[in-house]
């Protein structure tokens, strides 16, 4: 279930954290004392790390985690934490360091140690902090820990982690193991991404060197160290996208967790299979798809695979068997979701070979048109629009393929990366623009255009399209293009634009970059690029023009009118990578949309700029803004003074539920107890309360 | 004290302080970008990075002259390029008064060697381009 790779956030997250916990306790020991800023910072790290470690069902870990904890809550009543309890701590520390490179032996001392250090406390504390977790009294003897399950379906998670091992004492003696996960080094997007914009410009350089060499001073040797230079920048160049990229696993590892839900949820019985989920894709692509598969997947499994009695009846097995397929295709990633079931109706098959469209433009239409009847005949209609719009966002195709009665495909062919582009260069006004290539059909000569109601369009290929010019689509001031002026025919979200323009330059490709905080709210631009002469190329949004030149009142006020009614979106915020996917995955494979937020400050800006949030999901111990002071700051906004909050904490501590009562949370979940149906049943209550 | 930028705008002097800045360049010709509104005069390249060029002479009012150079400034992590006659000196500037003028460009002004000083307020600034769009 809980796979390598998630394993390697959990890795990288916990050794974050270990490293500020050294951090802060050495500094502790060093200046003899920790105010309260420290401790919360102590406590927070411990905290998570419990939390965390409890999930992926080190038990053992999570059990040192919790004694500090106890010890950290006693210094936070305090207000202060003497250096004498550092020692002890850092050996903690160290101890899950260790047992996370493959060696528990110090764990069990380090905790030993620790409840020692409690039971030394004066009574009446160690009491208070007992109510706080639910871990073995301390001052007893401490019994050998419970044994706890394998964590499921992670062979290398079993080396040594599991209290089932026997005592401490014969712990010591056992072999080192091998590490439990591969050494990653974690690294922030924004050095990869300014990696990769030095090396666009280093191709820039070299191509500039090469035209200012001119042709008299060449000889062969300065030909080959060019050329060599060439190939080099061309290797780095890839070597940079190929950090940028991160295997499909990354967001499948959840998925079988949610089919088992949406199947018992709509009572399917269905084996999912993965492949290729080693496949790399860029990680903008792997976050713009995350929702989009689940999404497949809920619909296969509601409209595709047939209830078990209907299966037996016609002869198929009783499991219905959905596969989800990943392989690189040419430049593209297709990722595929095949199912064993009805497949999508005979009626909407001939419907689209009469129309001569493709199946997954009925779909998206019939997904759309009406509701129930035509969504329950289309078997895959639900939602195939916003898959479609999603997918096609992101620059990417869907194509579905169907044999009724046997089941059908839908693949979702993506580009691997978003930071490098194919483009066509085109001149309007003096200055250079470029078109994402995938998104031009063609370029039309002589164009025949027509007028109807003071409106051009461009008869081409039977098509009657849109025709506007460039200036015109983008707000640029420039005189009007000559006649015989080059038309480009560009596609996007199902519809086409013709553009004209002063001149076609050529294609090329593109490393495409943001145009930045201050200009990232014009919708004519996807970002920016260098081109080889230094001018800066504007990177055109097809779908902009095609929603400008279908005339911006027809797109955007019918759209909302035939979309259906969107499912309640909830916001999770969690500090914790691990925690919010977790939560997350619980709730799309409910149906709900989800956005995430990693503090309560995140939290506050996305509710101020999107209104559309229906429920709050919020840990209380997180950096910054918490979540209590996050509740009371939505309180205290007047658009959202209603809006649910669920507080979810590991801390059963009743002053906290009473404080967070007070504070206005509408449910209180304990993570230990951490149990999905009862997160969902709440969400649920709580919005249909709205 | 704190330390400043000084610069020149036009004949007027202002002074941005030195958290604020990240580098002093020459500002070329700017690549316009359609749309943007009235205080963006376009992007220019830096080190691989796009950074819009902002019109800081409109944003103050002040007629603008030949601009020469391009001070990056950064602020909450946006960045962006704004375009003065001159850069003068980096010096430590005391602390500065309400501006004679209410100005909510400017975060404050000072005297110094008989010359009123603008203390430029660059969130402002940033924010000012960025909502005229």
């Amino acid at each position: 279930m809980i796979d390598a790779d998630l394993m390697v956030i959990f890795r990288d997250e916990t050794a974050e954290r270990l490293q500020r916990l050294a951090d802060v306790l050495l500094e502790v020991e060093r200046s003899g004392a920790g105010d309260l800023e420290a401790v919360g910072s102590l406590f927070r790290d411990a905290h998570s790390i419990r939390g965390s470690a409890g999930m992926f069902g080190f038990d053992a870990i999570g059990e040192l985690a919790a004694a500090m904890e106890e010890i950290l809550a006693i210094a936070r009543a305090d207000q202060r934490i003497d250096a004498r309890e550092a020692p002890g701590l850092l050996a903690a520390t160290d101890a899950i360091r260790a047992a996370l490179d493959g060696d528990a032996a110090a764990l069990e001392p380090a905790r030993l140690a620790l409840g020692g250090a409690l039971a030394a406390q004066p009574a009446t504390r160690a009491v208070a902090a007992s109510s706080e977790s639910p871990t073995a009294p301390f001052d007893s003897p401490v019994p050998p820990a419970a044994p706890t399950p394998e964590p499921e379906g992670n062979g290398a998670a079993s080396n040594g982690h599991s209290d089932s091992a026997p005592p401490a004492a014969t712990w010591t003696a056992a072999p080192r193991t091998a590490p439990l996960i591969g050494r990653t080094l974690r690294v922030d997007t924004g050095k990869v991404d300014k990696i990769l914009a030095l090396v666009g410009e280093t191709t820039l350089h070299h191509a500039r060197t090469d035209h200012l060499l001119g042709s008299s001073e060449r000889n062969d040797a300065l030909e080959q160290e060019l050329e060599r230079g060439d190939a080099l920048v061309a290797e780095l160049q890839d070597a940079v996208l190929n950090l940028r990229t991160l295997p499909l696993s990354t967001i499948t590892s959840t998925l079988p967790r949610a089919v088992r839900d949406i199947a018992a949820d709509v009572g399917r019985d269905v084996r999912l299979e993965l492949e290729g989920t080693e496949t790399p894709l860029d990680r903008a692509v792997l976050e713009g798809i995350a929702e989009t598969l689940v999404h497949l997947l809920r619909n296969a499994l509601s409209h595709g695979i047939e209830s078990p009695e209907e299966r037996v009846a016609a002869g198929k097995p009783r499991t219905g068997r959905v596969l989800l397929h990943a392989e690189q295709r040419g430049g593209r990633v297709a990722i595929s979701c095949i199912d064993d079931g009805r497949g999508v109706s005979e009626t909407l098959v001939r419907q689209a070979e009469s129309r001569g469209v493709a199946l997954a433009e009925v779909l998206a239409e019939a997904g759309t048109s009406t509701a129930g009847e035509v969504s329950a005949l289309s078997g895959r209609g639900v939602g195939m629009d916003a898959v479609k719009r999603h997918v096609e966002a992101l620059g990417g195709e869907l194509e579905v393929s169907t044999t009724p009665g046997r089941g059908s495909t839908v693949t979702m062919l993506l580009p691997v990366t978003l930071a490098v582009l194919d483009v066509l260069v085109v001149e309007r006004g003096a200055q250079s623009f470029a078109l994402p290539l995938q998104s031009v059909v063609g370029a039309v000569v002589e164009p025949e255009v027509h007028e109807l109601r003071g409106r051009r369009f461009l008869h081409h290929d039977d098509l009657t399209i849109p025709l506007l010019d460039l200036a015109d689509a983008i707000g640029l001031e420039a005189p009007a293009c000559g006649s015989g002026a080059p038309t480009i025919v560009v596609h996007a979200a199902g519809a086409r634009a013709a553009v004209t323009c002063d001149r076609l330059i050529g294609d090329q490709e593109a490393v495409v970059k943001q145009l930045g905080p201050l200009l990232d709210a014009l919708p004519a631009y996807l970002g920016g690029t260098m081109l080889p002469d230094g001018a800066i190329a504007l990177l055109l949004d097809p779908a902009h023009l095609v929603a400008t030149a279908a005339g911006s009142t027809s797109t955007r006020s019918r759209a909302p009118a035939i979309a259906p009614v969107a499912a309640p979106r909830v916001l999770v915020v969690d500090d914790q990578l691990t925690v919010r996917e977790l939560e997350r995955t619980i709730l799309e494979s409910a149906g709900y949309r989800v956005a995430v937020a990693d503090d309560g400050r995140a939290a506050l800006a996305l509710l101020e700029r999107e209104g559309d949030i229906a429920c709050v999901v919020s840990d209380v111990e997180m950096p910054g803004l918490d979540g209590l002071g996050l509740l009371a700051a939505i309180r205290a906004l007047p658009d959202h003074r209603s809006l649910p909050v669920v507080i979810v904490s590991s801390l059963g501590d009743p002053e906290a539920i009473t404080r967070g009562a007070d504070a206005g949370a509408d449910a209180w979940v304990v993570k230990s107890q951490f149990d999905q149906q009862a997160l969902l049943e709440t969400v649920s209550r709580l919005i249909a309360d709205r | 004290v704190s330390v400043h930028l000084r610069v020149l705008v036009g004949d007027e002097k202002y002074a941005i302080a030195i958290g604020e800045v990240r580098e002093v360049d020459v500002l070329a010709d700017p690549t316009p970008v359609p749309g943007a509104g009235p205080y963006v005069l376009g992007l220019q390249g830096r080190r691989g990075e796009l950074l819009p060029v902002l019109d800081l002479p409109k944003l103050l009012g002040v007629p603008g002259g030949t601009m020469k150079r391009g001070v990056v400034v950064e602020q909450a992590g946006v960045r962006a390029i704004l375009p003065v006659a001159a850069a003068e000196d980096v010096e430590d500037l005391p602390e500065p008064a309400v501006p004679p003028i209410p100005a909510s460009l400017v975060s404050g002004s000072i005297m110094a060697s008989d010359r009123l000083i603008g203390i430029l307020d660059v969130a402002e600034i940033l924010h000012q381009a960025a909502r005229s769009q």
